[in-house]
Parts: C-alpha cells; structure tokens; sequence
C-alpha cells in the first residue's frame, strides 16, 4: 500500500512537471508572437506619420521637388502594404525611416516649417516612434532568445515541436542601416 | 519678493551643469551678509552656551565633592542596610550633573538648524522642514517593507532645473511580541524592529511619456541562489546587460515601454546610482519616479559641538547633501 502510494505520488508529480514544461513552452511561444505584433505596432505608428508629413511639406516646401516625390510615392506604395515583418515591409519601412529623417532635416532650412506647431509635434512623435521601435526590436530579439533556448534544449525542445514553436530569426538591421553614415548626404 | 542673489545666479547656474558646492556659488552664499549675520549670532549663543557649561561644571565638581565626603561620613553617622548604599549620593550626583552639562548647549544646535539651515536651504530654493512628509504609502508599497509605525525626519521639497522633487528621511518599524518571564508567570510584551531606514525621494521624469509602471527592485541572492521578489505586479523584463541584471531584477506591465525607459544609457545610469547607493529600488508611475535608498547618514545636520567653532567648511556640508540628493534627478533626467 505504501509502497503503491509512493509510487503514484512519482507518477503525479512527473505529469505536473510535463504539464509545467508543456505549459511553460506556450508561453514562450505566444510571446515571440505578442513580440512580433509590438513591432509591427510600433511600424504602424511611423506609417501614418506619412500622410500628415506630406501634407506639411506640400504646405512649406514647394521646391523641394525630391522630398516631395519620395514622400508622394511612399504614401501610394503603403496602400497596398500587408501588415506583419514580410520582406516587402521591412523594406518599406526602412524606406519610411530614411524619408522621414531627411524631410525633418531638410526642415531646419525653413524657419517657417521649423517653428510650425504641427512639425514639432509630428517630429516629437517621429522621435518617440522610432525610441519604441527600437524598444519593440529589442523586446522581440529577447523573446525569440528565449523561444530558440527552448527550441534547441532538451527536454523543452520536445515540448516546443508539441505546440508547435520553430526558431525564428533575430531582428537584424538592413545592410544600407549598416553603412556609415556620411555627413555630406545631410550638408 | 525682490530676487536675492544667490536665486539669480541660481538661474543661471541651472542653465550650466555645475554643482552648487563646486561652483563657488555656496561660497556666495556662505559669505552673504544674512548668513554671516546668522552665523555671528550663533557664535554668541555658542559662548554663553560654553560659559554657562564651564559654570555649571564647577558646581557640580562642588557637589560631586561634598557627596563623596557625605558618601564617606554617612556610614559612620546612621545604619544604612549596607555600606556601600552610601555610593548612591555620589552616584546620583554624578549621573545628573552630567545630564544638566550636556543638556546645556542642546538649544544652541537647535537654533544652528531652524535658522541657519534653513536659511541657506531657502536660498538654494528649497524648503527644509522636520517630519511633517504627507506620506502616500500606496506609491511606494511594493518597494517598501511592511511597517507598524513610520517616523519621519527632514523633508526638502525643491526644483532641480525645473524638476521638482522632494525629499525625506525616514524609519519605518515592525511591531513585534515576545513572551517573557515575570516572576512565576508570563507576560507578552511589544518592541519594534527597524525594517528600513533611510530617505524616500520623489521627482518628475519628463524626457519621454513612458506611460506604464516600471519596478526596479534590487536582485538579491542567497549564496547564489535568485530570490525571488513573490507577489511582484508585472512580468520580469529581462534586459541586456548582464552586470545590470545581477543588480536590478525590472518588473513592468508593459515591456516594450519598460525598454523604451531602460535604454542602454539608463542602464549605466542606475548601475552608476547603484555604487552612490547600493540596494535602493525604485518605482516609475504617471511619469514620476520614486526611489527608497536605505541609508544611516544623517542629511542636512551640521556638527556643532559648543566648545569647537562653527566653520564654513563645516556648513558646506548641507551643500554637499543637497547635492547628494539632487544628483540623482541630475543623474535620471539627463
């Protein structure tokens, strides 16, 4: 009898042990999703930004002919763009960034636009959105180390092919985001 | 109110990035006719102060002497139960003329902080006043440790470049029962236990609108071995750097925005906090930060014995804690 107790008490508490590690595996893998969202969040925010950035410069800035048209061109590409880290959006919105950056720069140049409530309230934002982006980047690279721990080290791993979670890939900057930057492109 | 000098070079030391102590402003200050009014006053009080303990000192030798003879005589002229009990008059005298001599002198150290302490406080822009801190345990009640009773001990209340911040000692106390022996019975009997002493310190965090509640509680260990902070609100945000994660264990409600507070120069700014004052935690909430730093200094006193001089070097520690104090907002808002 005692024996057979003892022996059932093993039995429990290795199926609670699985059930934690089972438990423990889902949890891994919803927050690598919940940490690719974050930042597909955070690309959304800087998306709209464009139209409101545009319709400033159209505003200020005539004759400055290439801002516009990037701007311009951007807005019509982001209408058929899917939401989520395909290679197409990433490409996007590095595209976004760049434009972003140079239509804020080339904006110092006209004290009207600087001084304009609406910029320094859309480059604030602009400013807060890529702090949050990078802050979502650096949350999704801790969450698929973790996701990948688990993947690659027994006995998590059984558990990860049970629910399903794969490696996924690190965030890593582009190889134009790579490059130093030079000054002369801002002068 | 007319601006007195030190507010307005204040303003434009506010625009620098010096330290009142280091920046000779606080020998501006310390050289202003109020002070040094103050500081004259204080030494006429410190010299009679020294007078009257000189005077008292000589009747209590007298008195000391006249017990010791009683104390030698007494047994001779009336039964006393035990010789030695003649001790007692010696004794006595001893105990209470010590009391009266060191009692002397007390108001001089009174006066030497509620005016001038107050007065050079009040210069840089703050207001120094003694435990009347209203308290709302609930902001810092998942860094605190449960208490019976709280005791609190300077607040300043100020602005450091438009930061406004304030300040208090404090020590909070567990009530706690023993049961102790009295004659053949047992009784329970109260004493309290210092759980945590030191200074709670509040400031505006204003360069992002972070939005979400950040807890930076500090990791600690038992030989090795994680201990952890059970019934902490928020999940573990586990950062990047390994030497600020043996030190802080973060907790948040939100981990994008925990990393968008906890940027790699965050992190070396808190490490940096961590040596100034090790084992604080701290909480940011409605983008206010609030830190509990467990501590034994004593702030804003000034050691004043009645037969030594008062000193400006002795006073520019007052400076030297304020700038403790505010360096953390320095260091947090930079």
């Amino acid at each position: 009898m005692g024996s057979s107790l003892i022996f059932f008490g093993i039995i429990i508490f290795i199926l609670f042990i699985a059930w934690s590690m089972y438990a423990r595996a889902i949890s891994v893998k919803n927050k690598a999703s919940e940490a690719e969202s974050a930042i597909d969040v955070q690309l959304q925010k800087r998306r709209d930004l464009v139209p409101n950035v545009l319709k400033l410069a159209k505003k200020f800035m005539e004759h400055e002919a290439s801002i516009l048209g990037e701007l311009t061109e951007l807005r019509s590409s982001m209408a058929g763009l899917q939401s989520g880290v395909s290679a197409e959006a990433i490409k996007m919105d590095g595209a976004i960034s760049g434009a972003l950056g140079r239509f804020f720069a080339v904006a110092e140049n006209y004290p009207d636009l600087k001084s304009d409530t609406t910029v320094v309230n859309a480059q604030d934002t602009f400013e807060e959105v890529e702090g949050h982006i990078a802050a979502a980047r650096r949350f999704y690279n801790a969450a698929v180390l973790e996701n990948n721990n688990m993947c690659e080290t027994f006995p998590m791993s059984f558990f990860a092919g049970m629910v399903g979670a794969k490696e996924l890939p690190f965030f890593e900057a582009t190889a134009e985001a790579k490059k130093p930057i030079d000054v002369d492109d801002y002068m | 109110m007319e601006e007195t000098v030190w507010q307005a070079k204040k303003k434009d030391r506010d625009a620098s990035d010096q330290s009142s102590a280091d920046d000779g402003l606080a020998e501006d200050i310390l050289k202003s006719n109020a002070v040094q009014n103050i500081m004259q006053d204080l030494e006429v009080q410190r010299l009679d102060a020294l007078q009257a303990r000189r005077s008292a000192l000589n009747w209590i030798l007298g008195f000391f002497a006249a017990s010791v003879v009683l104390a030698i005589v007494l047994p001779g002229m009336i039964d006393l139960p035990e010789p030695w009990m003649s001790l007692f008059f010696p004794l006595a005298v001893a105990v209470i003329g010590a009391v009266v001599y060191f009692s002397i002198g007390s108001s001089y150290q009174e006066n030497l902080k509620q005016t001038l302490v107050w007065h050079i406080m009040a210069e840089a822009g703050c207001s120094l006043s003694d435990g009347d801190y209203s308290f709302s345990a609930y902001n810092w009640r998942e860094i605190l440790p449960g208490y019976d009773r709280d005791t609190f001990g300077d607040h300043v209340h100020g602005d450091y470049k438009g930061h406004e911040f304030n300040f208090c000692e404090v020590e909070l106390e567990e009530r706690r029962t023993r049961v102790v022996k009295s004659g053949d019975s047992y009784r329970t009997e109260t004493y309290y236990v210092t759980v945590f002493r030191g200074f709670l310190m509040s400031f505006d965090y204003t360069e992002k609108d972070i939005g979400a509640d950040i807890f930076v509680r500090d990791n600690n260990n038992f030989f090795g071995l994680p201990i952890p902070h059970l019934f902490q609100s928020g999940d573990k945000v586990k950062l990047e750097d390994p030497e600020f994660s043996k030190i802080f264990e973060i907790f948040s409600s939100d981990q994008v925005k925990s990393r968008y507070f906890f940027t790699p120069m965050m992190m070396e700014t808190f490490k940096k906090l961590h040596d100034w004052y090790p084992d604080f935690q701290a909480i940011l909430r409605d983008n206010r930060l609030y830190f509990a730093v467990p501590t034994y200094h004593d702030y804003f006193e000034v050691s004043a014995p009645v037969n030594e001089a008062l000193t400006e070097e002795t006073v520019m520690t007052v400076f030297h804690d304020l700038d403790h104090i505010t360096s953390i907002v320095k260091a947090v808002n930079s």
